[in-house]
């Protein structure tokens, strides 16, 4: 069951209705079950056989959680966390990267002339695995920093992993926002019904309109083996960071929408990400939850920039290469995790020549950070190309075509449903950058903001990609 | 960086506090759909401009027949011909000079494939425009293939919706559930309803990115999502198909595409679950014109003499009398095929479809109920 159906419609829509019954007639334990009920039935909807990792990740890390806290004894307390994390990483490592370790252990082999038959790995991604792997281990971490206190209910800690809004792509939450949510009394308003149910439309309005409409150019200068033109790939690459951005994005306002008329509110999980001044920036709008996640529980365990320049260097290119790997067990998501880790350090080592090359003056500053949007934008797309990309060999292939032959080709062509697609994207996102508010569109009058509404539902349902393309960050 | 909250900073209370916007918003979407895309929509600026084809065709046609029906001047007898392309062909009021015969106005309601759960579902936008006499096209054609709706062709109906979910059974209701939402919307929004149409003459364009470069890869197009159930497919079944394919294939003036898709047609027509279903469909579509106070005639139309050779034509016997039972209801009049001189292949264009002097012969005797005294006193 996936947001962009009208199953979810109808299964969000049943949900809710019990949930407001019962908030009618009893406390907030009834709702709780409700939600953690529905949110079994939204998972299993996709493979109910993997509701059982789900459970082991639940009944490991509440009881984990437990002792971590009864414990005093640093050793014995070490050992329960690293249950927690060889529990965790175990099932994620086995069901998503164990295929990928034997491919690449093969070719490694043939490569150095050894034949050996280590058979293939079949295995099935459970979706959300990456997701809910690293929001429960958070809580254990946490407890074991001794920055939270463990549930003692099941059923709040059994929601807190399974909550459907963002069970299967996030946000990451961290218990120290979401389980006290649980435990506690929520509001349902109208304020909330509207702020969240403009937040699921513009969501859906991302993903179907402008995101899978988008793919489809995508898909057709990524396929393999074409042999596209410079000005085509490029169009392409655009076209990609908006799909991936409207793509997730989308997944997470919806998530946030749900949630938000549910009673809970979710993090913001990006933040003007296009906008971003150089690559540390950009990673401080982009997917918000999980760079926090990997600068809370990896960089910050390496060392973080404790540890003098080449340690924070180090620790950089760690970080992002495991963020990287987390994508997807393929050795594009390496490259590219091992490209933004570059990035990061080439504006760390860069940046003070950078502050002294600035020009002063305001006229001066807004046209210098202006001009530090456009260029990490291109930095962040070409991240995007390796992302993108099927193989490695492909990303040497697409740079290859940047440099000739610069025809124009199919952008003759293409340019005016993108230029279509994009605007209803970039009109609000500047409106949102230059008002400072992400929340601009709630804050309009209401004559404005109804029209708005009744255009971009026509456009949605007249536009919109109507069969429910999975949203790309489900395989990771 | 931009502002993150999203919690609202002040919480209204009362009227104030209910979410207007949206109220206004889908009050206007619910007056803007009915309205744009309803009778009077710009379905004749769309047919001269930027013409459909095929079933989307048919799905304009609809609207601009409706229309011709409910503005029919007085004196005039509105005919709804309704059916799939067998109808279409075998009753073209153009071919026939229809429009001036006889004080009638005749017009089509049809698309290919248009079964029994399509005539159903439009029956209430049908009875709206108020006809005389309803012509429905079947035989065992039409209540003996598996059924195959596609929702955004299909007219929106909840009462027929909810037949055809009662009649289909829980286990195909959930196999097919996604397929029956969408019908649903199809109801709930006309806009829903004509977006294939609208698509495929004005807003693709704006969002498909052709390629027609042989650089690139034809990429596969989405096909339309269809309600399916009784279709047959395996091995046996495609070598049987193709069997009878080559057998006939030297008796038939040339080869096509269309002919390998009919004999998959034919080939489909047999006995099974879906023809209690269809029968049930068809016949609650006759009873709500029945009382809606409209003349139904349920005509029974021909096939290739080629054609009937490939099915089991016990299964007519079957057809026949549930078409005869259908006249007990009233103002239900049903027409065999013993009406008419035997048909011969001269008298087809293809293996299921008639040719102009076919459907001349075909249509007559029809005509003649239409403007019968009896007709007259019926309406």
């Amino acid at each position: 069951m996936i947001f962009n159906s009208l199953e979810f419609g109808v299964f969000f829509v049943l949900v809710l209705g019990v949930y407001v019954a019962l908030a009618r007639v009893s406390s907030r334990r009834p709702q709780n079950l409700l939600l953690l009920l529905a949110s079994y039935l939204f998972y299993g909807a996709w493979d109910w056989r993997f509701l059982g990792l789900i459970w082991i990740s639940t009944a490991v890390d509440y009881w984990v959680g437990l002792r971590l806290h009864q414990s005093t004894d640093a050793a014995i307390r070490k050992r329960w966390v690293t249950l927690s994390l060889i529990t965790n990483l175990g099932i994620l490592g086995f069901f998503k990267y164990a295929g990928f370790f034997v491919d690449s252990l093969t070719a490694l082999l043939r490569s150095m002339g050894v034949t050996a038959d280590l058979g293939t790995l079949d295995i099935v991604l459970p979706v959300g695995i990456s997701f809910y792997t690293f929001q429960t281990l958070s809580y254990t971490v946490d407890i074991y920093r001794r920055r939270l206190e463990p549930t003692r209910d099941l059923l709040d800690f059994a929601l807190f992993v399974a909550f459907f809004p963002q069970l299967v792509a996030g946000p990451i939450e961290r218990a120290t926002r979401l389980l006290p949510q649980i435990a506690g009394e929520r509001q349902m308003t109208w304020q909330r019904l509207s702020d969240g149910s403009w937040l699921i439309f513009w969501g859906l309005f991302k993903k179907v309109v402008i995101g899978d409409n988008l793919g489809g150019l995508v898909n057709i200068v990524y396929a393999p083996g074409v042999d596209p033109f410079a000005p085509e790939v490029i169009l392409a690459t655009y076209a990609f960071a908006l799909q991936i951005y409207c793509d997730f994005s989308g997944y997470t306002d919806i998530a946030r929408g749900v949630a938000k008329i549910l009673g809970f509110e979710l993090m913001l999980n990006f933040n003007l990400p296009y906008f971003a001044l150089n690559p540390a920036d950009f990673w401080r709008r982009w997917h918000i939850s999980l760079s926090t996640w990997l600068r809370d529980y990896l960089y910050i365990s390496l060392g973080g920039n404790r540890q003098g320049t080449l340690m924070t260097y180090r620790n950089l290119a760690l970080t992002m290469l495991l963020g990287g790997l987390w994508h997807g067990a393929a050795w594009t998501f390496v490259v590219w995790g091992a490209y933004q880790g570059l990035l990061l350090i080439v504006h760390r080592v860069a940046a003070p020549g950078l502050s002294r090359i600035a020009p002063s003056g305001n006229l001066g500053q807004d046209l210098w950070r202006g001009m530090s949007r456009i260029v990490t934008f291109q930095f962040v797309c070409v991240g995007w190309m390796i992302f993108r990309a099927e193989s490695v060999g492909q990303i040497g292939d697409l740079l290859g075509s940047l440099a000739g032959p610069w025809e124009l080709g199919l952008v003759s062509q293409w340019w005016l449903p993108f230029a279509v697609l994009a605007t209803p994207l970039v009109l609000m996102q500047i409106c949102q950058f230059a008002t400072d508010d992400l929340d601009v569109v709630k804050r309009l009058p209401v004559w404005l903001r109804a029209p708005l509404y009744v255009g971009l539902f026509f456009t949605l349902v007249l536009m919109g990609e109507d069969f429910g393309q999975p949203f790309i960050y489900f395989q990771f | 960086m931009a502002n993150p909250s999203s919690t609202s900073s002040s919480e209204r209370k009362g009227v104030k506090a209910w979410p207007w916007a949206l109220l206004i918003a889908a009050l206007t979407i619910w007056i803007v759909d009915g309205l744009a895309l309803g009778v009077d929509g710009p379905w004749p600026w769309l047919m001269k401009h930027s013409p459909p084809r095929g079933g989307q065709r048919g799905v304009v046609m609809e609207r601009l027949s409706q229309k011709e029906i409910r503005d029919r001047p007085a004196e005039t007898r509105g005919v709804f011909v309704a059916g799939s392309s067998r109808a279409l062909h075998g009753f073209d009021r153009n071919a026939l000079g229809l429009d001036t015969e006889r004080g009638l106005m005749v017009a089509q309601v049809g698309r290919p494939s248009m079964g029994p759960f399509e005539i159903h579902s439009a029956t209430a936008d049908l009875l709206r425009m108020n006809p005389d006499a309803v012509v429905i096209f079947a035989s065992e054609f039409d209540t003996h293939r598996p059924i195959q709706v596609v929702p955004n062709r299909s007219s929106g109906n909840v009462t027929a919706i909810v037949s055809l979910m009662n009649d289909i059974g829980p286990g195909n209701l959930w196999r097919q559930r996604h397929d029956i939402y969408r019908l649903f919307l199809v109801e709930a929004l006309h806009s829903y309803r004509y977006r294939d149409v609208l698509g495929h003459t004005i807003l693709n364009r704006f969002r498909r990115f052709r390629v027609d470069d042989e650089r690139f890869p034809k990429g596969k197009k989405p096909r339309a999502g269809s309600l399916n159930i009784g279709a047959t497919t395996g091995k046996d079944y495609r070598a049987a198909q193709n069997a009878t394919y080559r057998r006939l294939l030297p008796q038939l003036p040339e080869d096509s595409v269309r002919f390998r898709a009919q004999v998959r047609q034919i080939y489909n027509i047999r006995p099974g679950t879906h023809v209690e279903i269809q029968q049930r469909q068809l016949r609650r579509a006759v009873e709500a014109l029945s009382r809606g106070g409209v003349m139904v005639l349920v005509v029974e139309a021909p096939l290739h003499p080629l054609a009937v050779e490939i099915y089991d034509t016990s299964l007519r016997q079957e057809f026949l009398d549930f078409a005869r039972a259908l006249e007990t209801l009233p103002g239900v009049t049903f027409l065999p095929l013993e009406l008419h001189e035997p048909f011969t292949a001269e008298d087809f264009m293809d293996l299921t479809h008639l040719n102009r002097d076919g459907a001349a012969r075909f249509t007559a005797p029809i005509l003649d109920r239409l403007t019968a005294p009896s007709a007259d006193a019926s309406s």
